[in-house]
């Protein structure tokens, strides 16, 4: 299959951005002595946990603590907490990888969970839900709207699409949020100002759905508002520049109806680059999604993000959430680069 | 028995901020039996190939005046409504072979998804997919294709195997008229040579063909009636005898002599001036301010039809005899 | 292309010339700032609670009671140095000053303060009198106040609170409940305790009592504070009187939750803005450009070196390493800059190598090296100045994403605390709840500063984007 080689040449390049990704964090973590004290948490977290089983068994307090050293130092010896940071690297890469972090200092899971991967994995679907319900949308309206648009260029409305995504460079996703806030929730007391449900949740599926919904619009609208208009503007751009293609005029000739043109001729050809213009926003809407999740208290991963920073530092909590989102966002690019190379047969030989 | 193809009076105007472009201008000409081609004639620039985008209703966004009318078979396809038109004359009846073959084809539509498309997309055609498959493959042994193009992309054919792809394309419908504009200009010579013999073959099976292109010789290495155009008009009309051995139109006289030929001493002559702005069109005879023999009359008055001495048609004062009179009076005092 | 056609672009498009203006302001703008605050400002004045400690907390703009109907008191403050009249009284040198207060229609001030300053006597302590004289003429002592005398042990002449100001909170002051009780109980015959005149000290300041209820209705009008110091000796004498009427409206933008005046944070933002956004630009092009031209005239190695490098470092998500490293390094503005140049040149650099690569291949490059021009200085002489305009061109693009990228960084909480930016004051008013109690004078003005300096580049690329390849518009967001 020919498109196997292009498709293999920029999962390279994904795997190489997840890999370097990677080694930076545990870089930076053994460089700054991070490492070695997220493996102290994790023996002291162990010790605990053999200290209340050994207690039962072992009764003279001095016997248990030469056993809980003896324990200690075992352990030690095995995390690589003798040997110096560097030799422990490749260790230390696969404990990122498996979010083998330790405990969060404060932070705590909503089950009650201290331990990181419970804290940062209980936290992955909120945001995939809100990611994904806001780029669903963006998509639909972006593609709905640049291709009305496209059917009169130079009109009002397609001025304001234009000026809407130049405005839009200029705006920081998250500052719309608050005022969104400001407005919608403080002042006219329409919605809520952040969370997912309201306190206490309602009972019942659908009644619980509806809060979730609620909770959810100014989230999703400001991240729509922000992402809509350079995706509009693009998918207009892209639709009129190959509206003028010759193979456009000529499908008219050949007789298809106007559907058949636009939908066979003009918005599968426009699909790669419309893709492409979503791998290139991609990066833009995960650090929106980080920041929007920060404004509005949506329990996600960014929202942890700003908990973990704020008061005392939980440390392992951050690596382990750099760690998620890059993750996340390789292998939403590896989706859409497949996604892309099944669209545009010309890319085999392109590349 | 009506003639194949009928055009009357055709005019196509565009809108345009520095003025209406008049690419088609009052053009009538007729093309009579089956299996015969008329040569379309003239610089680039000169409405051509909108000419031919007239005939099949193409019109673009910014088309400021559209009327006349075409006949085909004896009917009046132009009184047909754009729905009808489109469903039942383009195409099935009148094909294009259009002049940017390069870029016709959907660069992400393999070409026999793209040859079988029309068909499968006609609500009246109840033809069984593996007939139409086996018609289509047919086609494109016919213009010399291999049948391995069946599955292959634009990106992967050549500009000569694109060219024969759209010319395959064009008769899937077995078309009465195929229009082909300048087919094979953007091709080297060799390939030029097969595209025309293969158009000399699909000719002698009894299909029409109007030839548009700027390169007189290749035209009349075709086609049995050339029609001159200059500046959206029609400037003289007859058989291909009539306008290379007595051309009538002092147009046509400097433009077969701008052909280079083997064997000659004299060189080329090119036409003086540059070809009209349709936006800024001279008065009268557009061809005057570059006429060699031009007289009083022409920048005044616009030359009507007339039969040249050799048969053809012309438009042009020179073969009107009461002017002619009238100019050779005036020289004489 | 040419350097020529981008000034043209800039200069003589309406689009162009309104950025460039608007540049300028800002640039005039922060050279002032720059001039007049002081170095340590972050530090010093916006981060120390004690600067802003009479400013009143998380008050409006004071225009704002010119919008809305609602009565509220600008926060007033006045500074006095020499006194007015000084006169003999016995052994004592009275000094007075007049300080006159407006109170407008039913805006009582929210508090009273009372500073001095540099307190120098010889022998004895000098005293110290507020008395505040109303519009109906009523004469209210508000204050009395001896400052400490000699310690044991201690030598003439004498300071006092040089370095510490006297600060008396008037609204809270043990004396000045007690002078009140005297005054209602002599003015109006009313029998009140000091617990009870405690959380009322400024209704009856500025009022008068309610015959229906106990309440105390407001009274507009002019009023007098008149300050007064008995001293001894001749050179006896304070430095400075101040005076701070607490509103619940300060000056241009109003104040945050710690009473910081925010027009003074915000102009602060704006230079810190600028060089955030240019030096990172600049630096970042520069990089993209040396390495993109390494890259295509090296070949070889180098050139796929640096090509999967940018490759990858084009890919990485941004804003979740930047929180990362940050958080370790530390926040710094210079490690911010450091950081954001580190992650902005790979486009330029994938840029320029192509171009490089095919003016290598041109007929101009070719000739001259066949005429024995070295590789650099073909470099410098004839590519160089093809990719300059590119090069100008990235550095508008690039300028408003890194002060895009910094703001949200800094919304985050990693921002560099001895510099105040933009991202900063929108932080704290989200951290400590301003915005769901609809403190729109914090939340919204330093939003507004961010999109109008970036549109500014955004205005300067939109008037070069016809004359540069619009591909370059593919510059990454970190926000």
């Amino acid at each position: 299959m020919r498109n196997l080689i292009p498709l293999a040449v920029r999962a390279l390049t994904m795997v190489g951005v997840f890999f370097v990704v990677l080694l930076l964090l545990v870089l930076t973590l053994g460089l700054t002595g991070f490492s070695d004290r997220i493996l102290s948490s994790v023996v002291g977290e162990q010790i605990r946990v053999e200290r209340t089983t050994l207690a039962e068994t072992i009764r003279d307090p001095d016997e248990l603590e030469r056993v809980l050293a003896a324990r200690k130092a075992e352990l030690e010896s095995f995390y690589g907490l003798d040997i110096p940071w560097q030799r422990r690297l490749p260790a230390s890469v696969f404990r990122v990888m498996r979010l083998d972090l330790g405990e969060a200092r404060s932070l705590r899971s909503f089950a009650g969970s201290s331990r990181i991967a419970d804290i940062v994995l209980e936290r992955l679907p909120n945001t995939i839900l809100l990611m994904t319900t806001s780029t669903v949308i963006v998509a639909l309206t972006g593609l709905a709207g640049g291709l009305y648009v496209a059917t009169r260029p130079g009109s009002w409305i397609d001025r304001l699409v234009s000026g809407l995504a130049a405005v839009t460079y200029a705006i920081p996703t998250w500052w719309i949020g608050i005022l969104l806030i400001l407005v919608v929730s403080v002042h006219w007391r329409l919605l809520p100002s952040g969370g997912m449900y309201s306190t206490p949740p309602p009972e019942g599926g659908w009644l619980r759905f509806a809060d979730l919904a609620r909770h959810a619009v100014l989230p999703v609208l400001s991240m729509v508002l922000v992402s809509v208009g350079p995706y509009m503007y693009a998918v207009r751009t892209i639709t009129l520049n190959i509206a003028q293609e010759d193979f456009v005029g000529m499908a008219r000739a050949r007789g298809l109806s106007e559907t058949r043109v636009r939908n066979a001729h003009i918005l599968r050809v426009a699909a790669p680059p419309i893709v492409t213009g979503l791998i290139f926003g991609l990066a833009g809407s995960l650090s929106g999604s980080i920041l929007i999740e920060t404004v509005f208290n949506w329990q996600g991963m960014g929202r942890l993000y700003y908990d973990a920073l704020a008061g005392t530092p939980d440390e392992g909590v951050i690596v382990a959430l750099t760690f998620m989102f890059t993750l996340m966002y390789v292998a939403i690019r590896l989706l859409l680069e497949t996604l892309y190379i099944f669209l545009d047969p010309r890319v085999s030989y392109a590349d | 028995m009506s003639p194949v193809l009928q055009v009357r009076d055709l005019y196509l105007h565009y809108a345009d901020p520095a003025g209406t472009v008049r690419a088609v201008d009052g053009v009538s000409f007729e093309l009579g039996e089956p299996g015969t081609a008329l040569g379309f004639v003239g610089e680039s620039g000169c409405g051509k190939s909108s000419a031919a985008n007239a005939m099949l209703r193409m019109l673009p966004g910014n088309t400021a005046r559209y009327d006349g009318e075409v006949w085909l078979d004896g009917v009046c396809v132009s009184a047909l409504d754009a729905e009808e038109f489109r469903r039942s004359v383009r195409w099935r009846q009148m094909a294009l072979v259009p002049q940017g073959a390069q870029n016709s084809l959907n660069p992400v539509m393999r070409v026999g998804k793209w040859l079988t498309e029309p068909v499968r997309q006609s609500r009246s055609a109840d033809i069984e997919p593996d007939a139409l498959e086996r018609q289509a493959r047919g086609l494109l042994e016919r213009v010399g294709l291999p049948s391995g193009t069946w599955n292959l992309y634009p990106h992967e054919l050549s500009g000569g195997m694109k060219q024969r792809v759209m010319i395959a394309g064009a008769l899937i419908f077995s078309p009465r008229l195929l229009i082909m504009d300048e087919p094979t200009s953007a091709l080297d010579v060799s390939v030029q040579a097969q595209i025309m013999n293969l158009l000399k073959d699909l000719k002698a099976e009894g299909l029409s063909i109007l030839f548009i292109t700027h390169d007189i010789a290749l035209a009349s290495d075709i086609c049995d009636r050339l029609a001159v155009v200059y500046a959206g008009r029609i400037a003289e009309i007859g058989s291909s005898e009539q306008i290379l051995g007595q051309p009538a139109h002092p147009y046509t006289r400097r433009l077969l002599g701008s052909i280079p030929r083997l064997h000659d001493e004299a060189l080329p002559e090119f036409i003086p001036g540059a070809p009209p702005d349709l936006r800024k069109l001279p008065s009268g005879c557009r061809f005057h301010p570059r006429c060699d023999v031009p007289l009083t009359v022409c920048p005044e008055r616009v030359p009507v039809r007339l039969k040249a001495e050799s048969g053809q048609d012309v438009w042009c004062w020179l073969h009107d005899r009461t002017v002619n009179q009238v100019a050779l009076e005036i020289q004489d005092e | 292309m040419r350097v020529r056609q981008i000034r043209d672009a800039l200069l003589k498009t309406p689009v162009g010339l309104l950025g460039l203006l608007s540049l300028a302001a800002q640039v005039v703008l922060s050279i002032w700032v720059v001039v007049s605050y002081p170095d340590d400002f972050g530090n010093r004045v916006w981060s120390n609670p004690i600067h802003w400690v009479d400013n009143p907390k998380a008050a409006p703009p004071a225009w704002i009671r010119r919008v809305d109907s609602q009565p509220r008191a600008e926060h007033w403050q006045t500074v006095r140095g020499e006194p007015e009249t000084v006169e003999e009284k016995g052994r004592n040198l009275i000094a007075s000053w007049n300080i006159p207060y407006i109170v407008e229609e039913g805006a009582v001030p929210a508090f009273l303060a009372l500073t001095v300053r540099d307190v120098r006597f010889e022998e004895r302590a000098p005293l110290l009198a507020l008395t505040l004289i109303r519009p109906d003429e009523t004469r209210v002592s508000v204050m009395r106040h001896a400052v400490r005398g000699p310690r044991e042990g201690e030598e003439g002449p004498y300071e006092r609170h040089f370095d510490d100001p006297l600060r008396i909170q008037l609204s809270a002051d043990e004396s000045t409940l007690s002078s009140l009780q005297e005054f209602l109980a002599e003015e109006y015959g009313l029998q009140m305790d000091a617990e009870e005149i405690r959380p009322r000290v400024m209704d009856i300041l500025f009022g008068v009592p309610d015959a229906t209820d106990d309440g105390f209705v407001p009274m507009a009008g002019e009023y007098t504070f008149l300050f007064q110091t008995a001293t001894r000796a001749e050179d006896d004498g304070i430095g400075s009187v101040e005076l701070v009427a607490g509103g619940d409206a300060f000056g241009r933008m109003g104040t945050d939750s710690i009473g910081r005046d925010l027009a003074q944070g915000l102009l602060y933002g704006l230079p810190t803005a600028l060089v955030i956004g240019v030096v990172v630009a600049l630096l970042s092009t520069s990089i993209g450009t040396v390495l993109g031209m390494a890259s295509g005239y090296l070949g070889g190695t180098a050139d796929t070196v640096i090509q999967r490098l940018s490759d990858i470092v084009a890919n990485i998500p941004v804003l979740p390493l930047l929180i990362f490293l940050l958080f370790i390094i530390g926040p710094n503005l210079t490690v911010i800059i450091g950081i954001l140049i580190a992650f902005s040149w790979p486009g330029l650099a994938i840029q320029v190598r192509v171009m490089v690569l095919h003016m290598r291949s041109s007929q101009l490059i070719e000739a001259v090296q066949s005429l024995g021009s070295s590789r650099w200085r073909v470099m410098y002489r004839h590519i160089l100045p093809q990719i300059m305009p590119y090069f100008l061109a990235q550095i508008i693009f690039t300028a408003p994403s890194a002060i895009l990228a910094e703001a949200g960084l800094s919304f985050l909480g990693l921002g560099d605390p001895s510099i105040p930016t933009w991202g900063q004051i929108l932080e704290a008013g989200f951290r400590t709840g301003g915005v769901y109690v609809g403190y729109w004078w914090w939340i919204v003005p330093p939003g507004l500063l961010i999109v109008l300096v970036a549109s500014t580049f955004m205005l300067l690329s939109l008037a070069i984007e016809p004359v540069v390849n619009p591909r370059l518009r593919q510059t990454r967001r970190a926000d």
